[in-house]
């Protein structure tokens, strides 16, 4: 490369560090294997866990509300059961896709990357959307019973305004970082396809 | 849209099954690449407990990726394809939401804080090294790394797929920073 004293030289410097080799014994093979199924078992009992949160708060509206509210509930209990499925469905995939040996660097960077956006634009409409629509009817309804109780709307609202106004800065919060972490996948994406357009 | 791949490893019998030339090209591949792949996880992750994880996470699916190898391409290639998704993967995943990756061609633009500050000893050239490599995008990475294990443009095309073109531009581009940021009584790269 240059003129330079082992000490100074990149290649050097860099082939030089000190590596202790590992090999990867049948023994932690298995502990691998276990440790990924455990990893997704967490991951799938969480989501769980908080949809049936979000499901426990829309069969209290259904249990408590009346006429339209109901159906909101509803409604919200069936996107969130969907929501399970379509979230869930690729829980079980790993780490490396089919061809991820037989591709090249940029062909597998980009499915990464088109992958995390697809899940991404997955968690916003499956997950997030219908704890929104839970959120926003158990809202509707605490606000009619203020009403029934002989409450004015403007006062249930000034009550409820720090619970509300948490709430919503949680939901913009939420829609902003996901949206931008999709703009910035998209980013990538239109990078790589400029890359390989100039590349043929 | 994404195809899944389900673990076919579920304990000792299913491991052993079938799995004589997967285990043998995979040592074979170890005992080469060994040291390559370690200072590969070095370059795609800076925490010395996560890096220890991520080797394990490249050996591992390079293990796994041997029950599909039919020699299509070299034995190196192959390796650092794998080695590369599953870093790249995990620099995806890791990322933090307002962290700042940069091409080689920003990198090249950016001024060298440290700059006339190089140290003589080797353990601080490459943790400086290592930085640097850091701040890349996966891409870029893959190329630097690749440059810094000694490959031609050719070998670093088949693992990236980019042109011979615009590998050898890259490369350019690589010894022009490494020569800024590592310069030792002014010489110049090449």
């Amino acid at each position: 490369m240059r003129n330079n004293s082992s000490g100074n030289d990149p290649k050097i410097i860099w082939q030089n560090q000190p590596t202790e080799p590992f090999i990867m014994t049948l023994e932690k093979i298995r502990q691998k294997t276990q440790e990924l199924h455990a990893k997704t078992r967490r991951a799938l009992l969480g989501g769980i866990t908080v949809s049936l949160l979000f499901a426990g708060i829309s069969g209290y509206g259904i249990a408590l509300g009346h006429g339209p509210v109901r159906a909101v509930f509803a409604l919200a209990i069936a996107w969130i059961v969907a929501g399970q499925y379509f979230v869930n469905r690729g829980m079980w995939s790993t780490a490396l896709p089919g061809d991820a040996a037989v591709s090249t660097g940029i062909e597998s960077y980009r499915w990464e990357v088109e992958r995390r956006r697809y899940l991404s634009g997955r968690f916003l409409l499956w997950s997030f959307g219908p704890g929104v629509l839970a959120i926003a009817s158990l809202v509707a309804l605490i606000l009619s019973f203020g009403i029934r109780r002989g409450m004015l709307l403007k006062g249930t609202l000034l009550n409820m305004t720090p619970f509300l106004a948490v709430l919503a800065i949680w939901i913009v919060s939420v829609f902003i970082i996901r949206m931008r972490e999709r703009r910035e996948l998209q980013r990538e994406i239109d990078e790589l396809s400029d890359i390989e357009r100039a590349d043929r | 849209m994404f195809r899944t791949t389900t673990l076919s490893v579920g304990g000792t019998d299913s491991i052993s099954t079938g799995a004589a030339s997967q285990g043998d090209l995979y040592r074979d591949a170890a005992d080469k690449y060994g040291s390559s792949l370690e200072r590969l996880a070095r370059a795609y992750e800076a925490d010395p407990e996560r890096r220890r994880d991520l080797g394990q996470d490249i050996h591992f699916q390079l293990w796994r990726s041997f029950q599909r190898y039919d020699g299509r391409c070299s034995l190196r290639t192959w390796v650092y394809r794998v080695a590369h998704h599953v870093a790249a993967s995990h620099v995806l995943r890791e990322r933090k939401i307002f962290s700042n990756l940069v091409s080689l061609e920003e990198l090249e633009m950016l001024p060298d804080k440290d700059q006339g500050q190089f140290a003589a000893d080797q353990r601080r050239n490459l943790e400086r090294l290592s930085v640097l490599i850091q701040q890349l995008k996966p891409l870029d990475r893959q190329v630097i790394i690749s440059y810094l294990e000694d490959m031609d443009a050719v070998s670093i095309g088949e693992i990236t797929g980019l042109s011979p073109g615009n590998v050898a531009m890259k490369i350019h581009r690589i010894k022009n920073i490494l020569a800024r940021r590592f310069h030792e009584g002014g010489g110049h790269a090449e």
